[in-house]
């Protein structure tokens, strides 16, 4: 997960409301700088990072919304469902990534499990999202799936996938949407930024 | 430089060379004390002062009455403050009366009675004009210093109420009377002297739960409390914690210390030791009590005790309005919570971006803090409690990741580590819900050939998370509320110059 820009510029003794655009036009930015990313399905790791800068921005507009015009509460509703859209996405892939541990654990015995207990010392796009802990209960041998077991979550794997390319598709719609009206340059005239 | 009390600094008495010589007289539910001065509208300069205790409040937490006893030990104060007044040739003799008076069901004989004695009729305040002339009494001796900060809050702690007021750059800009005190909490709680253990924790348990309950949500960091508790309390840590006779402060620890003593000896014993009047230390404990759990609420490192009050805003205000001066104290109460009534045509100050953030990140924090028994007490398996907790910890971490810049970098880099933990901490139960939840839901949307494998999923899950309450539960039960809200307060202290542009 990326971590929040230090916002620059601010006036600790002026007015919330000048100070409070900076911090939201840094969010916006911040955003942003994920949309490239935007048509490749298989980002997981950048569209969880725009889900994030999409969340930071939304708590942002939230914490200085009674500054800002009436209209931010539509903006607000906009990128909370940005947000929700990719946070749904994100629980579908961390689900996959928990159901391919399992079926592959199972298949690979212990140098995959131990190769999955040391990534979350790594950094960045080598990390993964599950804890060493719950990895440990998941390929815990004298809990392994019978084969009736197994079928089912690769039947449920097959299931996640499907809705996965679902709910990309209409989060991809609804990015685009937004591009259409140029929600960007709204959102920041709206704001007076 | 303004004044911290905002005051009209050409009052009814600028002009004249001599200041008048005024007294005033507060009958309080512990005490009645007297100060006689020479007025001036920012200035008191202060000839003679007494006081009395004679615990009106005592007889009439009991019966709703004033006793008949009280009403004669009263009297008698009163024509010997009366006599003292000749003494000093006074021009103006002002009395009031307070909480006990207000509450009791023969006051208008009482004070009848007390205007055929003296001479002087009582004029009964309610608690926010108290609130707003225990502003003017204890603040204008602060109101030269350079270093008094933007928000100033005032604690007045009497025998019957507490009277809060906060201001802002001299203006108050909030107020609150609370009907307890040291003498009620005492009259109400304590069955032995000293009081019994279970005592203070009941007293303790309520003060806790009735101070949640008020509607101020923050407190300045300059907090000047009076009353005769808090002078008391000041006397009783000079002399038993040897501290200097020049402080007029106490830390959280000198308070905890002191109510240790007194929860320790008797009245008796911590009158002869520390020469303190026997029936004020009798109920000197209700009073530190409430202060202690003042400080707890709102994380107040340490009080700062004035030794004025009520008689001296009385006073002050009269050389500010003159003969009406208490009904324009009311109008100025009247209009409002958010009141800028001390200078004339000054308009409210704005909020600035640090004072912003400083209510927003305490409010932020109390939100999340709000959350903690409930995550401990996981009852029902309920996942909502987490679920809050860590929304909550979040936005907490949104806010401070705004401020990031402007904030002093250590006490910052400590709160927000802490905030982060939480937030990590709550999220690794949640997302671990959210699967379960969402598996759940699984088994309602998926054909039966997918089920044997969602079952399995939840139960390893399910393993998992009871496995991980423990972990969770233990974080939570250690997190130093208060350790965290003094190094959040501390991390966006106010100041001239920031890292950003002041």
């Amino acid at each position: 997960m990326a971590k929040a820009k230090v916002v620059e510029n601010l006036h600790a003794h002026g007015s919330v409301e000048e100070n409070a655009q900076v911090i939201v036009r840094t969010r916006m930015d911040e955003m942003y700088a994920w949309e490239e990313y935007v048509d490749n399905p298989y980002n997981v790791h950048e569209l969880h990072n725009l889900r994030i800068a999409a969340k930071r921005l939304r708590y942002s507009l939230e914490i200085f919304q009674d500054v800002f015009p009436e209209q931010a509460a539509e903006i607000i509703k906009e990128v909370e469902q940005i947000q929700e859209e990719l946070g749904s996405l994100h629980d579908k892939d961390v689900m996959i990534a928990l159901i391919r541990l399992c079926l592959g654990g199972q298949d690979s015995g212990s140098g995959y499990e131990y190769a999955l207990m040391s990534a979350p010392q790594k950094s960045g796009k080598l990390q993964f999202a599950i804890q060493p802990e719950l990895v440990a209960q998941l390929l815990d041998p004298e809990a392994a799936p019978s084969a009736e077991q197994r079928q089912g979550l690769e039947f449920l794997l097959e299931s996640l996938q499907h809705q996965r390319e679902e709910m990309y598709t209409a989060f991809r719609q609804h990015w685009y949407q937004l591009k259409g009206k140029d929600f960007r340059q709204q959102v920041l005239s709206m704001l007076k930024i | 430089m303004y004044c911290i009390c905002g005051c009209e600094k050409v009052g009814v008495f600028m002009q004249e060379q001599y200041p008048p010589v005024c007294a005033a007289v507060d009958i309080g539910s512990n005490t009645i004390r007297i100060v006689i001065a020479k007025c001036m509208p920012d200035h008191l300069d202060i000839l003679a002062a007494d006081e009395a205790m004679v615990r009106i409040g005592e007889s009439v937490n009991t019966d709703g009455m004033i006793s008949s006893e009280k009403r004669k030990k009263t009297l008698t104060v009163l024509r010997r403050y009366k006599a003292l007044t000749r003494s000093y040739n006074t021009s103006h003799f002002f009395v009031i009366a307070t909480e006990a008076i207000r509450k009791a069901q023969n006051k208008d004989a009482f004070i009848a009675e007390i205007k055929d004695a003296i001479g002087v009729p009582v004029a009964i305040i309610d608690g926010n004009i108290e609130a707003a002339l225990m502003f003017y009494g204890v603040t204008y001796t602060v109101a030269q210093d350079a270093h008094v900060p933007n928000s100033v809050g005032v604690m007045d702690l009497g025998g019957g109420s507490t009277e809060f007021v906060l201001a802002r750059k001299g203006h108050i800009t909030g107020s609150t009377s609370l009907p307890i005190g040291s003498g009620w909490i005492h009259d109400r709680y304590f069955t032995a002297d000293p009081p019994t253990a279970v005592d203070m924790d009941t007293a303790s348990t309520f003060l806790q739960t009735f101070l949640a309950g008020i509607p101020i949500k923050r407190f300045p960091k300059l907090c000047l409390v009076t009353g005769g508790t808090a002078n008391v309390l000041l006397h009783l840590a000079q002399k038993a914690l040897r501290l200097s006779t020049e402080r007029v402060t106490l830390t959280r620890d000198e308070v905890l210390r002191c109510e240790g003593l007194l929860c320790s000896l008797s009245s008796r014993e911590i009158a002869e030791r520390y020469q303190i009047d026997e029936k004020r230390a009798r109920v000197l404990i209700g009073g530190v009590l409430i202060i202690h759990a003042v400080m707890d609420r709102y994380h107040i490192a340490e009080i700062q005790v004035s030794e004025h009050g009520i008689r001296e805003g009385v006073l002050i205000a009269y050389a500010r309005y003159g003969e009406n001066w208490l009904e324009a104290v009311r109008q100025q109460m009247q209009s409002g919570r958010k009141i800028s009534p001390y200078v004339p045509g000054a308009e409210e100050p704005q909020e600035d971006f640090v004072q912003f953030g400083q209510q927003r990140i305490h409010e932020r924090a109390e939100q999340m803090f709000g959350w903690r028994n409930d995550v401990l007490a996981q009852q029902d398996n309920d996942i909502e409690p987490v679920h809050k907790m860590r929304v909550a910890s979040r936005r907490l971490r949104a806010l401070m990741d705004a401020y990031q810049s402007i904030g002093e970098p250590e006490a910052f880099k400590y709160a927000y580590r802490s905030v982060k933990k939480t937030a990590d901490t709550l999220g690794n139960a949640r997302d671990t819900d959210v699967m379960i939840a969402t598996l759940r839901q699984q088994l309602e949307d998926i054909p039966e050939k997918g089920h044997p494998g969602i079952l399995w999923l939840i139960d390893r899950l399910s393993c998992y998370r009871d496995q991980y309450q423990e972990e969770l539960s233990a974080y939570i039960h250690e997190l130093d509320e208060r350790e965290l809200m003094v190094a959040l307060d501390a991390s966006l202290a106010e100041r001239d110059s920031q890292n950003g542009k002041s």
